[in-house]
């Protein structure tokens, strides 16, 4: 009796088996331009949109990370199943997808320069090319600011001031390639423990350390918070689309293109190929003018086109006075060798710990606003204490992992040391936090 | 032949996957059993804290959830207030929405950027609260669910049990004796589905900036030293045992008997100060979610809205953008829930069959694993496909399985396959046997029978396990956020989630999270109301959730 229930199942388990094999051939059978990409949706829908309309026999499909996984991504995934093409501004991650052999030449055939004053746009070898300059810096919520009477900032170390406390705002070094550029970037300019040390300060100023590189121009266009440390298309793209926000390049930062290549073992190299030289064409640059997109293009005649001078907003940053302006001093052979470090101790010192950070840093400007009315020499010492226990990375510039080439092995010695950089964070914060205190209890 | 692709289905995308993970946390790279990875993770405090923290939040959005709803309930049930069975619908909808929109939504309203927190100043941004936000937002979130499910198991002898127990009995008395013994299994069932959601949850402490839980660090794990990393199986696995533990402490409460006898209905009209007490009850609770929600809303037809208390242009744009961009998750909704839903039902019903026609020492033990398979969290579950899968190809194609979406609807089928079971067990409770007998016995084939006798009749109970697996599926975002292969293939959940991080405000994301929950709600009411002349709807849902073995 029972029986009678199960064949019409056995009947629909088959048509079921049918459907799954039907849908799998046409995953398979598409002609789809897979990009991995780490840009915001305005930029993707923009270029997917052009690109479907121009070539309509690819169809582009993006992969959505943060540009500093792509490495992780692509040893998940055995050739034939990686994306066609990686676009993302993250340096460091297209030197290590070189040195893993992860990328196929592109040729030369593009009309964009290998160089732009100082800066090279392209790699000498011709793996991958420069899509769109950036540099980072501040932004910030001209009314936010206003209503609470502080100035704008002009640089990074204009962040540390106590006024600024709980009013900006960053990403993760680790969860969001253009920050972790803003932190290296920091880093080569100033000096690996004073960068660190004005790192962990301007994060002890912030409200709070967003998932992702979109949340902190987000959180400032909308007013939730006051400032932000980003790249400058993500300012501009809501200066230009009428937010009352303003950028500036803040120093040192390093102006660096974010670059286009072709992944070795691309499902569909030809498709790929084609959506790297749309996005170098004159049709492909013309599409960062856009104000929701606000980024600088590679190819000069773009700037100084007369045809469409609606393209452009009037006050848009021009690409020789921003490169000018920024003497670069960023190594990015350096910055790839230590990637996963900075990374990680970012994540240890900071992300995991920013609750105990914010706390200490308001301790210690309390104490300091207090010692500023009674000076006081023995505060003042413990104050110094605290501060050179709070604000420092706790790894020395020398350490061994950071040479290291990057393996199994090495992310299984960053873990061990994770462990114990986690624990030195939580007890330096601690102390810190006992000494300002005490400092305080001093000058009261 | 039937069982055996049952079995290799379970084998294939539950027990092997999880167990690998498992191994892999607890083995050395030669193979041999080690603590290493062990004691590395022990090592972290990071770790502890963050298993300390999932606790926290776990039982914490639970209780809350279960606090707030306790004295609203006793209030119903004490005015014999009886919600009507869309009312009660809604409380399941947080079942079909993420919660993070919750959390996104109160970001607007609180924040200082606009709304509440623009008029009050000050810190009352969730994301600057942390910790105990994500608690309060995953309360808020399920607190419907457990209200109804409440307001379910107590109403279904509201009045007599009052009335006999009213007479000389105190207030205490009657909620202590009367009240809670017969709340209690929609309780324990709010209580853990909350508990298991809120530690699974990943897009909600993501949003909110919140990185010491454990679904986040076997995220972050995964997301940059690859899905081989040993530690984040741990995590994983953790999450596995914690929600395991749950469960099975919550299930005996779960399955307590409740009484479902039609006269426990038979109430007399409401009189007026009763209808007034239940109408501004359940209107005020409406009100409070309209209010919670209107951050998203409003975002959605802002155009500039930028420290000002409410937008100062207003567009439509964003829905056009929405309408589309992103046509594309809607269908791929449709695929993979469908394509899961479809295997959920058919696993559900043999599996419910098993379990039926098992020995009675099996039946018990059966029972509760297929329950316990509502404990293996969405996060666990994905870095158990992406590790166990990563090298498996499809057949015929040369491609491997995490690059095409077909893991996706077969996480979600197993998410929702405890759910499948539940209501084929209903289902098939309800086929009358004498029916199937008579006509085999009348001289009926074996095909005749079941397309005319069963099928017909076990067609509501399949169509409801149908709708709940795909509700279950279509707001999985914790398995979406690691399994999804390209943009173009996200559900419409994750699609919400990643059109919210853009740069110039969420406009797209809020109006894609108006419009999804709409068309949950829509779409909800409307299969109820073609349903219901034809089946008694409303018993069979309530009955689905408590199961009166």
């Amino acid at each position: 009796m029972k029986g009678n229930c199960l064949r019409p199942i056995n009947r629909s388990a088959c048509v079921v088996g049918l459907l799954l094999s039907l849908l799998s051939v046409g995953v398979a059978a598409s002609e789809s331009v897979v990009v991995a990409s780490s840009f915001p949706k305005e930029v993707l829908v923009a270029y997917k949109k052009a690109f479907d309309e121009r070539y309509p026999q690819y169809r582009v499909e993006f992969v959505n990370f943060p540009g500093t996984h792509i490495m992780s991504y692509l040893a998940d995934h055995p050739a034939g199943s990686r994306p066609d093409v990686f676009w993302s501004s993250s340096a460091d991650s297209f030197r290590a997808l070189l040195r893993h052999d992860l990328l196929q030449p592109i040729g030369d055939r593009h009309e964009t320069p290998a160089k732009i004053g100082g800066v090279n746009i392209d790699d000498a070898q011709g793996f991958y090319k420069g899509q769109a300059l950036s540099g980072s810096g501040v932004m910030w919520n001209t009314r936010y600011l206003a209503a609470r009477s502080i100035a704008p900032p002009a640089t990074w170390s204009d962040l540390v001031r106590p006024e600024y406390s709980g009013h900006v705002v960053m990403s993760s070094a680790s969860r969001s390639g253009t920050t972790h550029l803003i932190v290296e970037s920091i880093l080569q300019g100033a000096g690996w423990e004073p960068g660190w040390s004005l790192i962990v300060q301007i994060a002890g100023n912030c409200a709070t350390i967003t998932d992702r590189s979109f949340d902190v121009p987000n959180s400032v266009t909308s007013g939730r918070f006051g400032v932000g440390l980003v790249v400058d298309f993500l300012a501009l793209s809501g200066k230009y689309s009428g937010f009352p926000v303003d950028f500036s390049y803040a120093s040192p930062s390093a102006i660096i293109p974010a670059s286009i290549a072709l992944v070795a073992g691309a499902r569909n190299p030809a498709g790929g190929a084609t959506f790297i030289d749309f996005a170098l064409s004159a049709e492909g640059q013309r599409l960062l003018l856009r104000p929701e997109i606000s980024r600088l293009p590679v190819l000069a005649e773009i700037y100084s086109s007369r045809d469409k001078p609606a393209d452009k907003p009037a006050d848009y940053p021009d690409l020789v006075d921003v490169i000018g302006s920024n003497p670069s001093v960023y190594d990015p052979d350096v910055s790839a060798a230590r990637h996963l470090v900075v990374n990680a101790i970012f994540s240890q010192r900071v992300s995991f710990r920013h609750r105990e950070l914010v706390v200490v840093t308001r301790a210690i400007h309390a104490a300091e606003r207090l010692l500023r009315q009674r000076p006081n020499p023995q505060a003042q010492a413990l104050i110094e204490q605290a501060r050179g226990l709070a604000y420092r990375s706790g790894v020395a510039e020398s350490d061994e992992l950071m040479s290291a080439a990057p393996s199994r092995a090495q992310v299984a010695a960053i873990a061990g040391r994770e462990a114990q950089w986690a624990r030195q964070a939580g007890s330096d914060y601690a102390a810190a936090k006992e000494l300002a205190e005490q400092a305080l209890a001093m000058l009261h | 032949m039937l069982f055996s692709v049952l079995a290799l289905y379970l084998l294939a995308f539950l027990a092997l996957p999880v167990g690998a993970m498992v191994l892999r946390g607890v083995t050395n790279t030669e193979g041999r059993f080690s603590t290493d990875h062990l004691t590395l993770l022990l090592a972290n405090p990071v770790y502890l804290e963050s298993l300390g923290n999932s606790l926290v939040v776990a039982c914490g959005a639970a209780l809350l959830a279960a606090l707030a709803a306790l004295p609203i309930a006793m209030l119903l049930w004490r005015h014999h207030v009886r919600p009507s069975i869309y009312i009660e619908l809604c409380g399941f909808l947080p079942l079909f929405v993420p919660p993070f929109v919750l959390a996104l939504s109160l970001q607007n309203l609180l924040g200082r950027g606009g709304a509440l927190g623009w008029l009050l100043g000050g810190d009352l941004d969730p994301a600057i609260l942390g910790l105990p936000s994500v608690m309060l937002v995953e309360a808020l979130h399920y607190f419907p669910l457990v209200l109804m499910t409440l307001v379910m198991t107590t109403s279904a002898s509201s009045q007599q049990a009052c009335e006999a127990a009213r007479l000389g009995s105190s207030w205490w008395r009657l909620m202590t004796r009367i009240f809670l013994p017969l709340g209690m299994p929609g309780l324990a069932f709010g209580m853990s589905i909350t508990f298991l959601k809120a530690m699974d949850d990943l897009a909600t402490p993501l949003s909110l900036g919140v990185t010491n839980l454990l679904a986040p660090q076997a995220f972050f794990r995964v997301s940059a030293y690859g899905s081989q990393d040993p530690l984040s199986s741990l995590i994983a696995t953790l999450m596995v045992v914690i929600s395991a533990l749950a469960w099975l402490a919550s299930i005996r409460l779960v399955r307590q008997h409740v009484s479902w006898r039609s006269g426990a209905f038979a109430a007399a009209a409401p009189s007026r100060r009763q209808t007034i007490v239940g109408l501004s009850c359940l209107g005020g609770i409406v009100m409070l979610y309209a209010t919670l929600y209107a951050g998203v809303a409003l975002t959605s037809i802002a155009r500039i809205w930028s420290y000002t208390l409410l937008p100062e242009s207003f567009t439509l744009s964003h829905y056009l953008t929405a309408l589309g961009d992103e046509r594309g998750s809607f269908i791929n909704t449709l695929i993979y829930c469908g394509f899961a839903a479809v295997v959920d039902v058919l696993v559900g019903l043999l599996m419910a069959y098993a379990i039926d026609r098992a020995a009675p020492r099996w039946k018990t033990g059966l029972t509760w694993a297929a329950a316990g398979l509502l404990s293996v969290p969405g996060v666990a579950l994905a870095i158990a496909y992406l590790q166990f899968f990563r090298v498996v190809e499809l057949p015929f194609f040369n491609q491997t399985i995490d690059a095409s979406w077909f893991m996706l609807p077969m996480a979600f089928s197993v998410r929702g396959l405890p759910f499948a079971i539940r209501a084929c067990t209903i289902a098939l409770q309800r086929l009358p046997k004498s029916y199937v007998d008579a006509a085999s016995l009348s001289g009926g084939s074996r095909l005749r029978v079941a397309t005319k006798i069963v099928l017909p009749m076990l067609a509501f109970g399949l169509f409801v396990a149908f709708l709940l697996c795909f509700g279950v599926a279509a707001v999985d975002l914790s398995s979406a956020m690691l399994l999804v292969p390209s943009e173009t293939d996200a559900p419409v959940a994750y699609s919400i989630y990643l059109n919210m991080q853009s740069t110039t405000g969420r406009g797209a994301g809020s109006a894609l999270a108006v419009l999804s929950i709409a068309l949950v709600t829509l779409s909800l009411f409307v299969l109820l109301a073609l349903l219901r002349p034809k089946s008694k709807a409303a018993s069979s849902f309530r009955k689905f959730v408590f199961t009166a073995s």
